[in-house]
C-alpha cells in the first residue's frame, strides 16, 4: 500500500511542476526516474531512463509522426494547403463555418492514411490553422477543431488502437474496425454540426463568404487534382496491399515533394524549412511520449492500474455506474501515462468485468476508444491541445473555449452508445457473422 | 555571452542538420525498399535500419527543439509572476533538467557500452546498436549546456 | 518467532512481453501463484504483460540492472548477446514445442553457457515449430517460391533460403499487412495465427517442419535478488521451475493444436507436408546450420559440438 501513496504523492508533485513552466515531457521523466528510484532503487532508476529513451526513440511505428508532419509542411510551403484552401473555399465559404468542416473532411481522410494522432494535430495545427486565420476565422474555431479533430482516428480504421485491443480481448480486428465506423463518424457529423450551429450563433468567429459562381469553382479545381490525385493513390496503394500505413508517410511526402517540385513550388530552401519545421514537431511529440513512458513504467510498479482496477471489478453496484466508473479510471489512467500503454495495463482486468456485467465486447472496444479520444483533449495531460498550443502560440485558455464544444460532441457520442449499443455492433453483425 | 549562446546555437544546429539527413534517408529507404518490394526484392533490413535512424532523427533534435523553446510547457501560471521570481521558477527548471540530462547522458553511455561489450546486435543486418545509443548520449550532453544558454538568457533578460 | 511470519512479502516484479491472454503470459500468472503457494506468502511475484514493465527487447538487460526482478524473453530480440544459444533457434527440423523446450533446457545444463552468467537462470522454452501461414496454400515449396512472408532475424534467412522474401515490420502491423497484401503471409508457430488473429486473413498453415525453426525463451532473475532469497525459497524456485519448464513446452503444443482446431472450424486449411517435400526443404536451409558453426569457430565457441549435440538430442527427443 506504501507504494500507492508513493504514487499518488508523485503524480500530485508533478502537476506542482507542471506550473512552474517545465517542458511536460521533462517533468514526467524527472518524477517517473525518481518514483522508481524510491521503489526500485537508484540503480534500476538509472538505467530506466537510458532503455526508455533509447527505446521509445527508436521504435519503428513512431517514424510517422516526422513524416507526416514533414509531408504536411512540404504541402504547406509548396502553397498546396493555401490553394486546397482557397478552393474549399470558393465551394463552401458561403456556408458558416464552411473551412472549419472542410478541416473536418480533410483531417479525417489524413488520419486515414496516417494513424497517429498527435501526428495529425500538428500538421493540421501549422497547415490548417494558418488558412483559417487567412478567411478570419477566430482562433478558438481552428485550434479547437484542429485539436479535437485528430481524436477520430482512434476509432477509424485502421486504428492501432483497435488493433491492440482486439488482441488482448482476442477479438476479431476486422470486425472492431467495422464496429469503429458508426460512432467514428458520428462524431465527425457532430463537429460539423457544432461548427455550424456555433457559426450561426456567433457569425464573427467562422464569416461565411459570398457564394461563388460554378464558373469560378471549377476554374479552382485544376490547382487541386493533382493533390487529390495523390490521395487517391495513396488510398488506392494502401487497399491494394502495396505499402503499410507507416510506409504510407515516406511515399506520401516523396509523392507530393515531386509534386511540388516537378511544378516548381518549392525549392531546396523550401524543402529545408520544411524538414526543420517536422523536426521540431516530431521531437516535441517524442519527448512527451518518452516523459510518459518513463512515468508509465514508475506507476506500473506502483501497481495503482492494478488496484484501480482490481476495485472497481469488486464492485457490487448497478452494472452501468461500474462502466462510468471504468471510463473514469482509463480517462485518469490514459492522460498521464501513454493511452496504448495504459489500455494494456488496464484492459486485461477490466475486460471480463465488462464481459460479466453483460456488455458486448465491441461495444466496450467503443466505450475504451471514446474514453481514451476524450482523454486526449482533456487535462492534466491533453497531449493534442499542447501539441497545438505549441505549434500555433494560442493560449491554452482560447483553445480550450474552441475544444469545450467539440468535447461534447463526443461525450455526447459515448452517452449515445450507452443508449443504443447497436452503434457498435450493428455492421459488424451485418457484414460478419 | 553572446559568443556561448551563438557556439551552442551553431552546435545544436549542426546535431539538427544531422537528424534532418537522417529523416530524409529514412523517407527515400522506405519509398525504394516499398518500389523494390513490389517487384520481389525488398531491401531485408529496412525495418531495422528506419527504426535505428529515428533514433537519431529524434535524439538528435532535442537540442535545437530545446533552444527554440519548442518543447510543450504550461506557463500561465509563471507568466503573472513578477519578473524577478519568474526568473527564478525559470532558472530552477532548468536547473532540474539540466540534472535529468547529465543522468540521461551517462547512464545511455553505460548502456551504450553494455550493448558494446556483449555484442548486441540487431535481428536481421546484424548492426550494432551502441553508435545510435552513444549519439543520443551526445545529445543529451548538449542538452545540457542549451539549458545553460537558457540560464544565460535569463540573466540577460533576454528569455521569454 | 510471530515477527517472522508477519514480516512483510518479498515482492518479485516479473516482466513479459506477451499480451495478458497469452498463454505464455497466463503460465507465468499460474507460476507466480505457485511460488506464493509453496512458500507460505513469503514471496508475491506480479507479472507485468504486454511489456509494459520493459519492451521485449530490453527484458534481459533490464533484469540484469533491475528495472524488473525477473522476466521472460526471446534470445532472437538480442542477437549476438546468446551466440551459443544461437544454435536452438536454428531449423532443425523441429517437430513439436515439447521437444524443443526439452532440448534447450538439456543444451543448457550440457553446456552452461557464459554468455547467461549476469543473472539467474530459471528455465527456458521453446516454442513449437515455426511454419508457413499463407494466403496462397502452400502444397509443396515450388508454391512458396516468391512469396513475401512477414518474419525477422534468423527466420528471415529461412524464408530466404526456401525462395521466398522476407519482409519485417512490426506484429501488430502484420494483420492489416496480410490482409491488405503487403505481404502474403508469415512465418511463426501455428498458435500465432489465433494469439495475433491471422487465422482471419491467411487460408492455410502448412506444416513445413522440414525447415522448422524454433525460438528459445529464457526465463531468468536479477541476480542479487536471486542471492537476497533464503536458501529454503531458492529450492522452491528451482522445483518450480522445472515443472513450469515442462508445462511451458507442452502449452505451445497444446495452443498449436487448438488453433489448427479454429482454422478449420472457420474453413481455412492445415496442410501436412509431404515427407519428400519436407527433406527438400530441410536440404535447403541446411548451410544456416554450417554458417552457425562457423561463426562460432571464430569467437572460439564450441559451435560444433553445440550442434551436433543438438540434432542427436532432438531425433531422441522426437522419433
Ligand atoms: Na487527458
Ligand atoms: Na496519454
Amino acid at each position: 500500500m506504501n507504494d500507492v501513496i508513493i504514487g499518488i504523492v508523485a503524480l500530485f508533485v508533478l502537476l506542482m511542476l507542471f506550473l512552474t513552466g517545465i517542458e511536460l515531457g521533462f517533468a514526467m521523466a524527472v518524477i517517473g526516474f525518481m518514483g522508481f528510484w524510491m521503489l526500485k532503487g537508484i540503480g534500476p532508476a538509472f538505467n530506466l531512463i537510458a532503455v526508455d529513451l533509447f527505446d521509445v526513440f527508436t521504435t519503428y511505428g513512431f517514424t510517422v509522426i516526422p513524416l507526416f508532419v514533414l509531408m504536411g509542411q512540404i504541402a504547406y510551403n509548396a502553397g498546396i494547403a493555401r490553394r486546397l484552401y482557397d478552393a474549399s473555399y470558393k465551394f463552401i465559404g458561403h456556408i458558416p463555418g464552411g473551412l472549419a468542416m472542410a478541416t473536418v473532411a480533410g483531417a479525417t481522410s489524413f488520419k486515414a492514411i496516417c494513424g497517429s494522432s498527435p501526428a495529425t494535430a500538428a500538421t493540421f495545427s501549422s497547415v490548417a490553422v494558418p488558412e483559417m486565420d487567412r478567411y478570419g476565422y477566430a482562433k478558438e474555431l481552428s485550434t479547437g477543431i484542429v485539436a479535437s479533430v485528430g481524436t477520430l482516428g482512434i476509432l477509424l480504421p485502421p486504428s492501432v488502437t483497435l488493433i491492440i485491443f482486439g488482441i488482448i480481448t482476442e477479438q476479431s480486428i476486422a470486425r472492431l474496425f467495422m464496429a469503429g465506423i458508426i460512432p467514428g463518424l458520428l462524431a465527425a457529423f457532430f463537429f460539423i454540426v457544432v461548427i455550424y450551429g456555433w457559426c450561426k450563433v456567433n457569425p464573427s468567429i467562422g464569416p461565411k463568404g459570398e457564394r461563388s459562381n460554378w464558373s469560378t469553382r471549377l476554374k479552382s479545381l485544376p490547382e487541386v487534382m493533382l493533390v487529390v490525385a495523390v490521395f487517391i493513390l495513396l488510398v488506392i496503394g494502401l487497399m491494394n496491399g502495396f505499402f503499410t500505413p507507416t510506409e504510407a508517410g515516406s511515399i506520401g511526402t516523396v509523392a507530393v515533394l515531386i509534386l511540388s517540385v516537378a511544378k516548381k513550388d518549392i525549392d531546396f530552401g523550401g524543402y529545408i524549412k520544411s524538414l526543420l519545421e517536422s523536426l521540431r514537431t516530431a521531437c516535441m511529440v517524442l519527448t512527451l511520449i518518452a516523459g510518459s513512458t518513463i512515468l508509465g513504467h514508475f506507476l506500473a510498479v506502483t501497481k495503482i492500474p492494478i488496484y484501480a482496477a482490481d476495485w472497481v471489478a469488486g464492485l457490487p453496484i448497478n452494472r452501468y455506474v461500474v462502466m462510468i466508473l471504468i471510463s473514469f479510471i482509463y480517462q485518469i489512467g490514459g492522460s498521464f501515462i501513454d493511452d496504448l500503454a495504459f489500455m494494456i495495463l488496464a484492459t486485461p482486468i477490466l475486460y471480463p468485468v465488462a464481459l460479466k456485467l453483460g456488455f458486448d465486447p465491441l461495444w466496450f472496444a467503443m466505450l475504451v476508444g471514446l474514453t481514451v479520444m476524450i482523454g486526449c483533449v482533456i487535462p492534466p495531460v491533453a497531449s493534442n491541445v499542447f501539441v497545438v498550443k505549441n505549434i500555433t502560440k494560442t493560449p491554452l485558455g482560447v483553445i480550450y473555449k474552441g475544444v469545450v464544444p467539440f468535447l461534447a460532441s463526443l461525450v455526447a457520442v459515448t452517452i449515445l452508445l450507452f443508449f443504443f449499443p447497436g452503434m457498435a455492433t450493428f455492421l459488424p453483425n451485418l457484414l460478419m457473422k | 555571452m553572446e559568443g556561448y549562446l551563438k557556439g551552442i546555437k551553431g552546435i545544436s544546429r549542426f546535431m539538427n542538420a544531422i537528424a534532418a539527413v537522417g529523416l530524409t534517408f529514412i523517407m527515400l529507404l522506405t519509398t525504394l525498399d516499398v518500389i523494390l518490394r513490389l517487384f520481389k526484392h525488398p531491401i531485408v533490413g529496412t525495418y531495422e535500419l528506419v527504426a535505428f535512424t529515428g533514433g537519431v532523427v529524434i535524439g538528435f533534435a532535442i537540442p535545437m527543439t530545446s533552444f527554440m523553446r519548442a518543447h510543450v510547457y504550461v506557463d500561465f501560471l509563471v507568466q503573472r509572476f513578477p519578473e524577478g521570481r519568474r526568473d527564478v521558477v525559470n532558472t530552477f527548471t532548468r536547473l532540474i533538467v539540466i540534472a535529468f540530462f547529465i543522468i540521461a547522458g551517462v547512464n545511455l553511455f553505460k548502456h551504450g557500452w553494455y550493448l558494446y561489450s556483449t555484442h548486441e546486435v540487431s535481428p536481421t543486418l546484424q548492426l550494432p546498436f551502441y553508435p545510435v545509443v552513444f549519439g543520443i548520449a551526445i545529445a543529451c550532453f548538449l542538452e545540457c549546456f542549451v539549458m545553460v544558454a537558457d540560464i544565460v538568457k535569463i540573466a540577460g533578460g533576454k528569455y521569454e | 518467532t510471530p515477527a517472522f511470519s508477519q514480516a512483510k512479502p518479498i515482492e518479485i516484479t516479473y516482466a513479459q512481453f506477451q499480451p495478458a491472454q497469452h498463454f505464455n503470459n497466463k503460465l507465468s500468472e499460474s507460476y507466480a501463484k505457485e511460488i506464493e503457494k509453496r512458500t507460505n506468502g513469503r514471496v508475491k511475484i506480479t507479472v507485468f504483460s504486454g511489456g509494459t514493465l520493459v519492451a521485449a527487447d530490453k527484458t534481459y538487460s533490464g533484469i540484469v540492472t533491475g528495472i524488473a526482478d525477473m522476466g521472460m524473453s526471446c534470445m532472437a530480440y538480442t542477437r549476438g548477446k546468446f551466440p551459443l544459444s544461437e544454435v536452438i533457434d536454428l531449423p532443425l527440423g523441429y517437430k513439436t514445442g515439447a521437444a524443443a523446450t526439452k532440448l534447450i533446457n538439456l543444451f543448457y545444463e550440457k553446456f552452461k553457457p557464459k554468455e547467461y552468467s549476469e543473472t539467474e537462470v530459471m528455465y527456458f522454452m521453446a516454442h513449437s515449430p515455426g511454419i508457413i501461414h499463407s494466403k496462397k496454400p502452400v502444397y509443396k515449396l515450388d508454391d512458396f517460391k516468391g512469396q513475401k512472408i512477414r518474419c525477422t532475424g534468423l527466420a528471415a534467412k529461412v524464408v530466404g533460403k526456401l525462395g521466398g522474401v522476407p519482409v519485417a515490420m512490426p506484429m501488430g502491423e502484420t494483420y492489416d499487412a496480410i490482409s491488405r497484401g503487403v505481404v502474403d503471409g508469415s512465418m511463426a508457430p501455428q498458435e500465432s495465427v489465433k494469439g495475433w488473429r491471422w487465422g482471419e486473413v491467411v487460408n492455410a498453415s502448412t506444416q513445413s517442419f522440414g525447415a522448422g525453426y524454433t525460438t528459445g525463451f529464457f526465463v531468468v532473475m536479477n541476480k542479487q535478488k536471486w542471492n537476497s532469497l533464503p536458501p529454503d525459497i531458492q529450492k522452491i524456485f528451482r522445483e518450480v521451475n522445472k515443472e513450469w519448464a515442462d508445462k511451458n513446452g507442452i502449452a505451445w503444443d497444446e495452443n498449436d493444436k487448438e488453433a489448427r482446431d479454429w482454422m478449420v472450424k472457420i474453413g481455412k486449411k492445415i496442410i501436412p507436408l509431404s515427407a519428400e517435400e519436407n527433406a527438400k526443404m530441410a536440404a535447403l536451409v541446411k548451410p544456416l546450420l554450417n554458417e552457425y558453426v562457423e561463426n562460432m569457430k571464430k569467437q572460439g565457441l564450441p559451435g560444433k559440438e553445440a550442434l551436433d549435440f543438438c540434432l542427436a538430442e532432438l531425433k531422441k527427443l522426437e522419433k
